[in-house]
């Protein structure tokens, strides 16, 4: 775009200006990563793993790495619906009350007996119902998605607690499910926490599905210009209700697969959720404007969110000084990737 | 049927919520006789203040236009308190001539950081204001990790009487009349224009910059009013309490008729709209239902309050 | 109190709106700028106005040298008011807040509340009757929210007004009751600088006519002193510069007639009250459709995209006989692809790559297995590089590397990758090079000549002469004339546009 690639002087009305450099079409894998791609994340999750490995005794033991692990584990797969959302131009935060209605009434429905695959059926059932009316209403009715989720959000949290009174709830959960998320389980006798190989397998599923398969494509389309993209014959409408519903479905998996962890369900298990997630996308350098950004940078940003927790943790840091410095992490990265437009170009 | 209530709620958006408050407290009344009594009426106001501005000071950002939006209100009221309560109290600045002014400069200060983000920075304002939201919370946590309770002090009469005179009435009538104030002269005006279209206030010669970033002072400057509010009615500095009035302010604003792409709204109809709120959990509370219906019914009400507002402007942003 | 602008140079991007603009504006006098659209207009005014910041080049208010016009608040400090084109109004505020918007500090009122509802009274008052001060804009019909705009600027008792098009929305009355104003103001010593398409409004009002051409003023001229097929020639410049710049094409293979009927407009209204418009297009022809901006032509085009027009409907030829084209989604899928005008708000993905913008409308063609192959989009879209002749470097680098130029082919690739039989163009070389407009040219043609029905809307007078079998001429929301290959020269076209029947 710049003058300095067009090989005439700019002002001659014959200049044809051209693309790239010739040699740019050759240019290395390596190097377009450098250009394009999260290097900053990537060296950020090595720089805080050394610095956690050499600080805190004692992290760099297999069982303290998995403990680290499955809490991305559980950070990125609620992400995994904000990313999608994210990437279309909205935003979910109706996700902790997901995770938490999602814990709640699992634990409570397999206390009365219901057999553990119908429970899984009919909270991820209820979810997708749930994201279903997000999408559709904010589509539909072109109100903001921050409001309609918050308030989605809020009728699930009090139905949950309701139903559940009060979130007393108590259930024996199969055993393959709290071995699943335990940092010591293993994965078909290998010695690595299923959550984490699941996660793993998941995130090469999900970017295979959003840039290899026509509704990835369609998605990253809508995001970038949805009115191009209705032009383009994509059915838009479509996209922000299966977007919508995938996020939902993903953050109750996560309170199921909490569960497990935890062992019982509990109230409010999700609240740390409604922004960490939102942190974990932003910080992995997925903009909230012009689809630019994929879910292999939400794993990046979910584990420098984990390993930033970690070291704070052991060098006896609180919440306090872990949610402040989420706070300044999201300003530099959005101020790095994603601002508006100015208005002089608008008018 | 329909139409005719959908243009009369455009004339007079915040109409909705002034009779939902009418209609509310004569069946609070009904419900519950002791409601109405001179005595219930300091201490109801005075519970209700901290909802009543949280919806205030979230309303100039909305306003403003541009995706405007301030996540941030919640834990400013919040370091307001704390700061009142563990730095002020018992300091010499503790005295109201000293901590009043303090308070409102610190809240004005970190709204206008808000400000700077969005309109000099343009970075997106859900963003930049969840990052003060971070930064806030983390740092009311760290000033009190466990609820600490006030010594005896002024502010206590704020959530009573100051004479015969409910002391809510000054705390939700100073913002009311600074916006009247405001209304006089020309800033609610260019608020509104910006709000309205950005680009047409731009090219009459308005700073749009400059009038945004007031916005957002404006916004965290009533939200210092929250906090000494908040800490006239708990009496204490809590980095929890603040959690709910994210979800209330907003649902006030909506409420209150205000749009929410900006242009059009005020500060009394999102103190209505928080009145509504305020006075559907109260009577739903003297009907012993549950805390989490209570929950339930605040969602309902962002849910319906948000679509009937889209409705309401639909015609009038796209012209 | 003159202006003087001198060697104004402003680009955007790659595209280059003004090359060395000058011109003088004198005292008390009301100077008209005419020229195509796209010949930098619209960019001198929002250069003068404080919008844009020009790229080099220096503005003189009064004999005085202004250093720097940041924003408009500058340009309206120095005694400048602008209308302009787009009718800029807070739709939700009042009247009589529209026309005071920006006079006022952040707090301080500069004038008076009564002084200000008596003033906007009287200026309002001087354009339509019995103003409603205290409405919301949006409640106004258009030509009172322009009559709006124009008092915003008159209520500033300006030195020098610069009106962008500010009549084309006014209504017969107003824009009479503005001239009026006009001439008392030219009287008073204000100088106004007039931008219209309107012949009879420029020998109507203006002292003098200043012409654009290519983002510079190619000449000046005193009223009277040039007649309207002058000024046309001035405005499409020397036939001789520009057969360089396009080459004359193989008139597309002629006898269009024999080959059948595509796409049909049956009744078609494009606002309440206009005549209804009957077209067929078949397949295999190149039809223009032409006429000043915003006169109807890019309804029209909409129309045949499928979105529903206020009256009539179009038909497209199907297995069974011609049925109704019911939205854009049902055109798509009968094989009516549409480019949109706007490139950057409804064509490009800015963030996408090349190739994904490319196959974007086409993605089920490179399916395998449930997953898009990028060898089969990299094979299909080479067909297009070498047709089109893209320079794209690297497929996968953002579509934003490209060109204007470049990225206009691409998205030309994505719609002939469809193969439709219904190829419908919203100015497509706009803001384009040479070159590429010589390929776009090339391939439309061909396209043609295997039997696509191509229709093109332009605002550039040349390519349609040259290109088309037919042109359909739009004004005032109907459709005005056609010209067919015969009968199609520069003059008269561009004459047919100021709503002028030419013999040949």
């Amino acid at each position: 775009m710049s003058a300095s690639t067009s090989p005439t002087p700019p002002s001659s009305p014959s200049a044809v200006p051209g693309a790239l450099p010739d040699s740019a079409a050759h240019e290395t894998a390596l190097r377009r990563f450098v250009r394009f791609g999260p290097l900053l994340q990537l060296v950020s999750v090595v720089v805080l793993f050394l610095l956690t490995a050499l600080t805190i005794t004692g992290f760099f033991t297999k069982s303290s790495v998995y403990a680290t692990l499955v809490l991305a584990s559980f950070l990125g797969i609620a992400a995994i619906g904000q990313t999608i959302v994210i990437l279309i131009g909205g935003i979910d935060l109706s996700v902790p009350a997901l995770i938490s209605g999602a814990n709640l009434v699992c634990t409570f429905l397999s206390g009365h007996h219901w057999p553990f695959g119908l429970v899984i059926v009919f909270v991820l059932g209820c979810a997708a119902i749930v994201g279903f009316v997000n999408g559709y209403t904010v589509h539909r009715f072109s109100v903001p998605p921050l409001i309609v989720t918050l308030a989605t959000g809020a009728v699930v949290t009090g139905l949950t607690l309701g139903w559940t009174k009060g979130g007393q709830v108590s259930g024996q959960v199969p055993n393959w499910l709290t071995s699943f998320s335990s940092p010591i389980g293993r994965f078909f006798g290998i010695d690595i926490p299923p959550i984490v190989v699941t996660w793993g397998l998941i995130a090469i599923a999900l970017s295979i599905v959003l840039h290899m398969t026509a509704p990835g494509r369609r998605l990253y389309a809508t995001g970038a210009n949805e009115r191009a993209a209705q032009l383009a014959g994509v059915r838009t409408r479509r996209i922000w209700v299966a977007a919508f519903a995938i996020s939902a479905v993903a953050a109750a998996s996560v309170g199921i697969l909490l569960v497990g962890f935890t062992g019982t369900g509990e109230a409010g298990v999700g609240d740390p959720y409604l922004f960490t997630s939102l942190a974990a996308v932003l910080v992995g350098g997925t903009s909230l404007v012009g689809a630019r950004g994929d879910y292999s940078r939400t794993v990046l940003g979910a584990l420098i969110l984990t390993l930033l927790t970690t070291l704070l943790v052991g060098h006896g840091a609180g919440e306090a000084l872990q949610e402040i410095l989420f706070g300044v992490l999201i300003l530099l990265f959005v101020g790095v990737y994603g601002r508006d437009q100015r208005v002089r170009d608008r008018v | 049927m329909t139409g005719r209530l959908i243009a009369g709620a455009r004339r007079r958006p915040a109409g909705f919520a002034v009779l939902l408050v009418i209609v509310l407290i004569v069946v609070n009344t009904i419900v519950q006789p002791a409601f109405a009594s001179w005595n219930q009426v300091a201490p109801t106001l005075g519970t209700m203040a901290p909802f009543a501005i949280a919806g205030m000071a979230s309303t100039p950002a909305f306003l403003s236009g541009g995706g405007g939006i301030d996540l941030s209100v919640a834990p400013l009221i919040g370091f307001i308190n704390i700061l009142l309560v563990t730095k002020l109290f018992g300091t010499p600045f503790g005295s109201p001539f000293l901590a009043v002014p303090i308070l409102l400069a610190v809240g004005a200060a970190i709204g206008a950081i808000n400000g700077v983000m969005v309109a000099r920075l343009r970075i997106p304002p859900v963003i930049a204001t969840l990052g003060t939201y971070f930064v806030l919370s983390g740092v009311d946590l760290d000033l009190v990790p466990n609820p600490v309770t006030a010594s005896p002090n002024w502010t206590d009469h704020l959530a009573g009487s100051i004479g015969p005179v409910p002391g809510a009435l000054v705390t939700i009538g100073v913002p009311l009349a600074l916006w009247y104030v405001l209304r006089r002269s020309a800033f609610v005006e260019s608020l509104l224009a910006v709000g309205d279209h950005d680009a047409t206030a731009f090219s009459a010669g308005m700073n749009v910059n400059a009038v945004r970033i007031s916005a957002y002072a404006l916004g965290g400057l009533i939200a210092a009013i929250g906090g000494i509010a908040l800490t006239g009615l708990v009496q204490s500095a809590d980095s929890q309490t603040f959690g709910n009035y994210l979800l209330v302010a907003l649902a006030a604003v909506a409420l209150g008729g205000a749009n929410l792409t900006g242009g059009r709204g005020g500060l009394f109809p999102s103190v209505m709209g928080a009145a509504s709120i305020f006075l559907l959990e109260n009577l739903l509370t003297s009907l012993h239902t549950s805390a989490y219906f209570i929950q339930v019914a605040y969602g309902a009400v962002l849910f319906v309050a948000v679509l009937f507002g889209a409705r309401l402007f639909r015609q009038e942003s796209t012209a | 109190m003159g202006l003087k602008v001198s060697d104004l140079v402003k680009s955007f991007g790659t595209t280059q709106a003004l090359r060395g603009c000058s011109l003088d504006l004198r005292a008390g006098e009301v100077l008209a700028i005419m020229g195509e659209n796209g010949s930098g207009k619209s960019t001198l005014v929002k250069i003068l106005s404080g919008v844009h910041r020009p790229d080099a080049g220096t503005i003189t208010v009064g004999g005085d040298t202004v250093p720097f016009l940041g924003t408009p608040r500058d340009s309206i400090a120095v005694g400048i008011a602008t209308v302009f084109q787009e009718i800029l109004c807070v739709p939700q505020q009042s009247v009589l807040t529209n026309i005071w918007l920006g006079q006022d500090g952040l707090l301080r009122r500069r004038v008076p509340a009564l002084e200000r509802r008596q003033r906007a009274a009287a200026v309002l008052g001087t354009l339509i009757d019995d103003p409603h001060l205290d409405l919301p804009a949006a409640q106004l019909p258009l030509s009172e929210r322009q009559a709006i705009c124009v008092a915003r600027a008159l209520v500033r008792a300006p030195r020098i007004l610069i009106l962008d098009e500010a009549t084309s929305a006014l209504d017969v009355a107003t824009r009479d009751r503005l001239f009026e104003v006009l001439g008392r103001l030219r009287a008073e010593g204000t100088s106004v600088l007039f931008i219209s398409h309107r012949m009879d409004e420029v020998e109507e009002i203006a002292d003098r006519i200043t012409v654009m051409r290519s983002g510079e003023a190619v000449a000046t001229l005193n009223r009277g002193e040039a007649t309207t097929r002058e000024l046309v020639a001035l405005m499409t410049g020397s036939t001789d510069v520009h057969q360089q710049m396009h080459p004359t094409l193989d008139t597309p293979a002629g006898g269009a007639s024999k080959h059948h009927v595509v796409l049909g407009a049956t009744g078609v209204r494009l606002r309440a009250g206009a005549t209804p418009i009957d077209a067929e297009i078949r397949a295999g022809e190149m039809l223009g459709v032409a006429g000043l901006e915003g006169h109807g032509q890019d309804a029209f085009l909409r129309v045949l995209s499928g979105v529903p027009p206020v009256g009539g409907s179009v038909t497209c030829a199907g297995g069974n006989g011609h049925s109704a084209v019911r939205s854009p989604a049902d055109a798509l899928r009968r094989g009516i692809a549409y480019v949109p005008r706007d490139r950057r708000d409804e064509s490009i993905f800015e963030s996408r790559s090349i190739l994904e913008n490319f196959q974007v409308a086409t993605l089920d063609k490179d399916r395998r297995r449930g997953l898009v192959m990028r060898a089969r989009a990299e094979r299909r879209f080479e067909h297009f590089v070498h047709l089109l002749k893209i320079r794209a470097g690297n497929r996968s680098n953002p579509i934003t590397s490209l060109s204007g130029g470049n990225q206009q082919k691409v998205v030309i690739a994505r719609w002939l990758a469809m193969n439709p039989r219904v190829l419908l163009l919203n100015d497509p070389t706009r803001g384009v090079d040479a070159g590429t407009k010589r390929d776009i040219y090339r391939v439309l043609s061909e396209a043609a000549a295997q039997g696509v029905a191509v229709v093109m809307l332009s605002t550039e007078v040349l390519e349609l002469v040259e290109l088309m079998d037919r042109v359909l001429v739009f004004r005032e929301g109907e459709l005005f004339t056609e010209l067919s290959r015969s009968g199609l020269t520069r003059s008269r076209l561009v004459a047919s546009y100021f709503g002028r029947v030419e013999q040949a």
